[in-house]
């Protein structure tokens, strides 16, 4: 395997297309700085990272069918399993280097003025997370295009792949993020005393009210109060352990870990901007699924390779 | 021309391809339709006739993305098998080869457009006829048409001048997406500096130098309306929302399908074909 690893290595080093590809990652950091210079970090400028990636591993990958350089690396005695074994090296390789390239022109336009509002502890577990989860494109990248070796179904496949993962992220945040009890209040027009008028008139009275005109001319002041509130249960709101099997399921789609990212992120932005300084309260606190986001990744990786091995030792190569 | 059109869209209606992408556009537009049903349930019959225009329209996002696969399998595959070869050996011209092949991708991206019409008008007429209130149909559907003809030009530029299908795919792919995305971007920043306008005028006082910030943004608007005339899906906000955007952009659009087409046909024509 070490022979196909290094036969791996030097080929993706001397195709014009990995430098290529390599500049385009960072092309989209560069682009992805910029924009979230000025608003809040947004998942979806991230997606051109994948897109690039998805590119070069079925472009590579695909030329290794249409060569049949995999048959020759089969009839020269390498087994399936230590073939598809160096692609997803060569997989976990690429997925960190373009993350590489995507990061690093994106920090550093990022440090001018967004890096430092935000508390060393989160961007470790962010920069640990997105790694991993690029990773883990990768990985999938690499397990399609090698089960697919159809010209050009493997590369829309992973594209879409790209787009339905991102889709069903948003869908499940949206209906994760439905709460428990939806309140609901009522309100009724009372009238004002005499010294709330005598406000009004003076004009420090602070809040709303309406006033009404009789038939005589005279006016008389109201304003809402609230009368009731009630809680009652949302029957939107999804309950365990249907909720805990969805939220698994966030957790594991690179695209929902993203989401989580991104909030977190935004919210200490957003925090340091309103406290005119440091965030007083321990931002993962609130956020305490990316301490296991890399844990998730890990359990991706593997399963896709298992999965890519058990199908790729069937798969008839011609 | 004649016989290469024929023998195309004798093609066409065998192609897996291109049924595939007809079933896609058939489910979509049921999804679409099917979710308004349901939102329509929750926010009442105004919300189906406010989001007309966006249920109906929505799908020319993933169009573009069709219509570059189409190309790859469909036009692309004639490099590979030959076909290319045989029509030209039998004393087509390239530029006939070359008509014929953009012909059928504008008529598959229409026929997209229509499959996902009819599907809508069949869930509207029977369950939610406020779901087809759109506000200039006849404009949008042109301006729709004008965008999927400069499309189908650019992918069969593609096409027609890559020999490798898997490159051809991937990077018309990934084109179709930067496009979109860069349209719609340009498209919102315009909508921004229009707003920054009519702010500037309205309220001069509000500003150090109202005079020059005006000229700076009239500056940014022209360089947008520009950028926007040159990418075909900048018109797809305008076809989703309310507004009818400049009568000006179809017309772009049709005129781009054009340059494409005579870049496409000048260097086709001087192609070595193996």
């Amino acid at each position: 395997m070490r022979k196909l690893l290094s036969a791996e290595i030097y080929r993706c080093r001397h195709i014009l297309l990995f430098w290529l590809m390599l500049f385009a990652s960072a092309l989209s950091g560069v682009f992805y700085g910029i924009v979230s210079m000025s608003g809040s970090f947004d998942g979806i400028f991230v997606v051109p990272l994948f897109v690039v990636s998805a590119a070069f591993i079925s472009l590579n990958t695909g030329r290794e069918y249409t060569d049949n350089a995999i048959r020759n690396k089969i009839i020269t005695g390498a087994t399936k399993t230590s073939i598809l074994l160096s692609k997803l090296i060569l997989g976990v390789g690429i997925g960190v280097l373009f993350c590489a390239a995507f990061l690093v022109p994106c920090a550093i336009i990022l440090s001018f003025n967004v890096l430092s509002k935000i508390p060393a502890s989160v961007l470790y577990w962010t920069l640990t997370g997105f790694v991993l989860l690029s990773v883990v494109w990768a990985v999938l990248f690499t397990v399609i295009s090698m089960l697919i070796s159809a010209k050009g179904v493997g590369s829309i496949i992973n594209f879409a792949l790209i787009f339905a993962i991102m889709l069903l992220s948003y869908q499940l945040r949206s209906i994760l993020r439905q709460p428990e009890f939806i309140t609901t209040t009522e309100h009724s027009m009372v009238q004002m005393t005499p010294e709330e008028v005598k406000q009004i008139q003076e004009g420090t009275y602070q809040g709303s009210y309406s006033e009404a005109t009789d038939e005589n001319g005279q006016v008389t002041y109201y304003k809402s109060v609230l009368t009731n509130t009630e809680q009652n249960p949302n029957p939107k709101y999804i309950k365990q352990p249907f909720r805990g099997i969805l939220t698994h399921l966030d957790s594991m789609l690179p695209h929902g870990q993203i989401n989580e990212y991104e909030s977190c992120l935004t919210n200490c932005r957003y925090e340091y901007l309103q406290g005119g300084g440091a965030p007083e309260a321990e931002p993962l606190e609130e956020y305490p699924r990316l301490k296991i986001f890399p844990l998730y990744s890990c359990f991706d990786i593997l399963l896709l390779s298992g999965i890519g091995l058990i199908l790729f030792r069937k798969k008839e190569i011609r | 021309m004649r016989n290469l059109l024929s023998a195309n869209f004798a093609r066409l209606w065998k192609s897996p391809v291109f049924w595939v992408l007809e079933g896609a556009a058939a489910l979509f537009a049921a999804l679409v339709y099917g979710l308004a049903l349901v939102n329509t349930h929750d926010f009442g019959p105004a919300w189906a006739a406010e989001r007309a225009n966006a249920n109906f329209f929505l799908e020319m996002m993933y169009l573009g993305s069709a219509l570059a696969i189409f190309a790859g399998f469909y036009t692309g595959v004639e490099h590979s098998d030959g076909t290319l070869r045989n029509k030209l050996c039998v004393g087509h011209l390239r530029r006939n080869v070359y008509l014929a092949n953009l012909l059928v991708c504008a008529a598959v991206g229409l026929l997209l457009l229509l499959t996902h019409a009819l599907v809508a008008c069949a869930i509207s007429l029977a369950f939610l006829p406020a779901a087809l209130a759109l506000t200039r149909p006849a404009w949008s559907l042109f301006c729709a048409a004008s965008v999927l003809i400069a499309y189908a030009a650019l992918f069969t530029l593609a096409a027609m001048l890559d020999t490798n299908r898997s490159r051809m795919l991937v990077v018309s792919l990934a084109a179709s997406l930067a496009l979109l995305v860069a349209g719609m971007m340009v498209s919102s920043h315009l909508r921004d500096l229009e707003l920054a306008l009519q702010t500037v005028q309205a309220r001069p006082e509000a500003f150090t130098d109202p005079e020059g910030r005006y000229q700076m943004l009239l500056h940014m608007r022209t360089l947008f309306r520009v950028l926007e005339a040159l990418l075909p899906p900048a018109q797809i906000m305008y076809l989703t929302g309310q507004s009818g955007g400049t009568w000006y952009l179809p017309l772009c659009s049709l005129g781009s399908a054009m340059v494409n087409t005579a870049v496409g046909v000048a260097v086709f024509g001087r192609k070595d074909l193996k």
